[in-house]
């Protein structure tokens, strides 16, 4: 049977230092983040392996953003602008799928892999912090191979904004993006956390869903109308398009394209507002469930 | 020491129980091979969810290429030449997972050591996860390219169905003897197996040409119709199916056909060495065949 | 290669100057050390001893999933290395703690799919198939998904699908691990009529429980470190570390008129000491009663014994034989208990 490798790390003292001064919940909550941060740090990055750099930092995003421009090409020739908007919005997905999935992926992985769940579940600790830990950790590595992609795309042809990126901009729109997508992804855990069977495929699938609504590689206008307001109700399909904005320096063909910064800024803003007040509470209804109903200590492998 | 009424013949009886006619062993091969793909024709769909995903993966991925398509405003018959392509990655998508590292799985649920104390050979083993791979993912293909056909409004033109019926069955026959070879560099791999399944999988779709014509690669689209049997099926199945775009096959599909051909024989031998070379190296390390205790 | 027919004195299981070293990370482990063993037709033979004394690893041998790196092994005079395939048409394996399976099949969809592969025809595959579930007493779950069956009953289907091929030699490797008290007596009892039902089936059996060992074997042998350290039959070896007959002799009061002395210048006697006095019966309840434990040179010597009591006027209360136990043989061998060994093992 194939073995874990054991992860060893004081999850402990450095944070405990940290935090020394401070008292109650948000110090409870800081250092469980920072803790769980670490964790997944050393349990994500795999820094070891070269095989696992190679083949998930570089030749899959890179394979992706190939496919994606084969395809385009069909259409006629490339041009710049084509590359530019695909090239951000493979490059930014990159982030979406990690960080969407990786709440998941990490209660599922402590469940069912490491068996952790319970122990976690006995501390002060929440696991709420935890989760967010993990998956800031895996959107910060999906960030590194976010930043190939770009580097290629620059390389292949992608127009980059006259003077720079747009570097407030792009720290706005990366830090309210992020920041919906971490919600949703414990949002999302939560509810995976409480299924009967191959609770594992879901996440997958719902990034794939997002990944065809939000306008990553082709212009939200192409989907028919019921997508498309589907699509225009996500914040990723926003923070893409801020990106977007933040380097190439210009603004998508069609609908959103339409749209003020200033306005795609609030429209971002009031969706990522929502989502951080709903999804912390969503968490924790799905933790509660899945604990009522005993899915706290189970195995949903097939 | 010895028990009490054991026969004196006992050692005669026995041998001759080892010894079996060509048309026992033939027999038993072909009764294996049914035996072993019973669970993947019907144990499969008795799991909604697995149908659901293997279901749902392939529609998301086939959705975007044609909105993609659409955005470009590419000439429709691409749209079912995608369509196409994403009912032949449900069976490429198998082949990595099913296949390749499904030995790795029979080893780890301790399967592998019961078909290895068994009197059946691995080949047989392989080929019933082969034949009951192929025709459980007919079934989702069929309803892939029927969803997506009704989806999207795509058409066929088959002039030559046996060519494509061929086309497709050497395809898939090709793809999956691929699979055995690799499910012995798979269980060799170890860990990093998982990583490999990665990489047979977007890579090879963008070198397949598998949505986008193999010929665009160049050279990269010479070799990978050389040695990926995604390459030959999904470009001669392209050239077939939708005759609009036969200009953009790499070759013509009767070389394409030779390729699948010649891919099948010599990946059905290199499988026959390879389940020989993991039965023998696994006895003799004792760690690739068995659990670790 | 075409092979001669064994000469019919072969044994069930031959095993001459077998060694098998795994390489690992840091040397190479030795895992057993030129082992010799010889198993008659219709034996149950066990193997005996910790955890990583090499049991499995002799199993694992002796059932073709691994190469032995010397000596050499056979079936019923069947080679192990040079006629794998003729070996497996003969035998059949259970190994503890094994879930084995597709957990989408039933119960009996399981069974028949090992029916196909052990060569039988179709139609005999699933009389045997219906057999064997209604032997094992498992017929209200043969249409159950594999996936929802428990451990017990998971290992009856396995015990089942075992017996499919009516093998001549059976591997257990470890069979009743896991299993609850009646699930395991259940599998004891099958096992048994298994190899009734046909003499010359011959069953080897690895465990590390004493009383599966001395319950079912008839011959077993202690291996410890990758070396056996001893055979035998369950007593023979428990005469190893006890040369002479123990019994207990329990009388209402021992009279004046005999003397513990009077008693040790019997014939035969070897020794004569009170185990307790004042004791009550078995029961707990009743009057007092003296116990003297009594060391014999042979059983035959008991006889004086009891007349010498009788006649000084002793009233007889209770008389048992004391043996000892499998695990004071082990502890003799190997120096330390069977779950020290494991616990060093965990270690």
């Amino acid at each position: 049977m194939e073995s874990c490798s054991p992860v060893q790390i004081d999850l402990t003292s450095r944070t405990s230092r940290a935090f020394g001064p401070l008292r109650g919940d948000a110090a409870d909550a800081a250092r469980s983040l920072i803790a769980s941060a670490r964790l997944a740090w050393a349990i994500e990055g795999n820094w070891a392996e070269p095989f696992f750099l190679l083949v998930y930092l570089i030749i899959r995003p890179l394979a992706f953003l190939g496919l994606f421009l084969a395809v385009l090409s069909i259409g006629g020739t490339l041009n710049p602008a084509s590359i530019g908007f695909v090239v951000v919005g493979q490059a930014v997905f990159q982030i979406v799928g990690a960080a969407m999935q990786g709440p998941t992926h990490a209660l599922l992985d402590d469940r069912e892999r490491y068996r952790t769940i319970r122990y976690i579940f006995a501390t002060p600790s929440s696991l709420l912090p935890v989760s967010i830990g993990r998956a800031l950790v895996k959107a910060l590595i999906a960030a590194i191979s976010a930043v190939i992609v770009i580097g290629v795309g620059a390389l292949i042809g992608m127009p980059m904004r006259a003077g720079g990126p747009d570097l407030p901009l792009l720290l706005v729109v990366m830090t309210l993006g992020l920041t919906s997508i971490v919600g949703l992804g414990i949002a999302l855990g939560a509810v995976c956390v409480q299924l009967r069977n191959d609770a594992w495929g879901y996440p997958q699938a719902v990034a794939g869903s997002v990944f065809l609504l939000c306008g990553a590689i082709f212009p939200l206008d192409t989907l028919p109308r019921a997508l498309q307001l589907i699509g225009a109700a996500l914040p990723m399909t926003w923070w893409i398009e801020g990106v977007r904005r933040a380097l190439l320096g210009t603004a998508s063909p069609g609908l959103l394209g339409e749209l003020s910064t200033p306005l795609l800024l609030l429209v971002l803003t009031v969706g990522t507002v929502l989502i951080t007040l709903a999804a912390p509470r969503l968490f924790t209804i799905g933790i509660d469930r899945a604990r009522e109903k005993g899915y706290l200590d189970r195995s949903t492998a097939s | 020491m010895s028990a009490a009424g054991v026969p004196k013949d006992l050692h005669a009886r026995i041998y001759a129980e080892t010894e079996w006619s060509l048309s026992h062993k033939l027999r038993h091969a072909a009764q294996s091979v049914v035996g072993r793909a019973y669970p993947r024709i019907f144990g499969m769909s008795r799991e909604p969810s697995w149908l659901f995903f293997d279901l749902v993966f392939p529609t998301l991925g086939m959705c975007s290429f044609v909105f993609l398509l659409r955005s470009r405003g590419a000439d429709e018959a691409w749209i079912s030449a995608t369509i196409l392509a994403s009912a032949l990655l449900t069976f490429w998508t198998s082949v990595i997972w099913m296949m390749a590292g499904q030995f790795r799985w029979e080893r780890d649920s301790g399967n592998m050591t019961l078909y290895i104390t068994a009197p059946v050979g691995l080949g047989s083993i392989a080929l019933g996860m082969a034949v009951g791979g192929a025709v459980g993912m007919a079934f989702r293909a069929g309803i892939i390219i029927l969803g997506g056909s009704l989806l999207f409004g795509a058409q066929y033109e088959i002039r030559e169905p046996l060519l494509l019926a061929l086309t497709m069955l050497l395809g898939i026959a090709a793809m999956y003897a691929l699979g055995v070879c690799l499910a012995a560099v798979f269980l060799v791999s170890g860990r990093e197996a998982d990583h490999l399944g990665d990489l047979l999988n977007e890579p090879m779709q963008l070198l397949g040409g598998l949505f986008a014509p193999v010929r665009s690669l160049g050279i990269f689209g010479l070799l990978a119709i050389g040695i990926l049997p995604l390459a030959p099926a999904a470009d001669a199945m392209r050239q077939l199916a939708v005759p609009q775009l036969a200009a953009s096959g790499l070759l013509p599909v009767p070389v394409e056909l030779g390729i699948l051909a010649v891919m099948f024989v010599v990946f059905s031998l290199l499988s026959h060495f390879s389940l020989a070379f993991i039965e023998r190296r696994g006895r003799a390390d004792g760690k690739l065949l068995t659990r670790a205790d | 290669m075409a092979i001669s027919t064994p000469a019919a004195s072969a044994a069930a299981v031959e095993v001459s100057g077998v060694g098998r070293v795994f390489q690992a990370k840091g040397g190479s482990v030795t895992a057993l050390h030129n082992i010799d063993l010889r198993i008659e037709p219709g034996e149950l033979f066990g193997l005996l001893g910790p955890n990583g004394a090499g049991k499995s690893t002799l199993i694992k041998i002796l059932s073709t999933l691994l190469l032995p790196s010397s000596g050499s092994a056979s079936i019923f005079g069947l080679d192990v290395v040079r006629d794998t395939a003729r070996v497996r048409r003969i035998m059949n394996l259970v190994a503890g703690g094994d879930f084995s399976g597709y957990g989408l099949l039933t119960a009996r969809e399981q069974l028949a799919m090992f029916a196909q592969f052990y060569g039988m025809p179709y139609a005999e595959g699933m009389r045997r198939v219906d057999a064997q579930i209604e032997a094992f007493g498992i017929t209200d779950i043969r249409d159950r998904k594999i996936s929802a069956l428990s451990t017990g009953q998971r290992q009856k289907l396995n015990f089942a699908r075992s017996f499919l091929n009516e093998p001549w030699m059976l591997f257990l490797d470890e069979p009743t691990i896991g299993l609850d008290v009646s699930a395991a007596r259940d599998v004891r009892e099958r096992v048994r009529a298994f190899q009734a039902e046909q003499p010359g089936r011959t069953v080897l059996l690895t465990t590390h429980y004493m009383a599966e060992a001395d319950e079912m074997c008839d011959r077993i042998a202690i291996v410890d470190h990758g070396r056996i350290l001893a055979q035998g039959t369950p007593t023979e070896l428990k005469r190893m570390v006890q040369k002479e007959t123990l019994f207990i002799v329990g009388v209402d009061e021992l009279p004046a008129a005999v003397s513990l002395g009077t008693l040790r210048e019997l014939p035969g006697v070897i020794s004569v000491v009170v185990r307790d006095a004042d004791g009550a019966d078995g029961n707990g309840v009743g009057s007092p009663v003296t116990r003297l434990a009594i060391a014999l040179r042979e059983d035959a010597a008991l006889g004086g014994v009891i007349s010498a009591l009788a006649a000084a006027g002793a009233h007889l209360r209770e008389i048992s034989k004391s043996e000892p136990t499998l695990e004071e043989v082990f502890v003799q061998l190997v120096g330390r208990g069977i779950s020290e060994s494991d616990s060093e093992q965990a270690l």
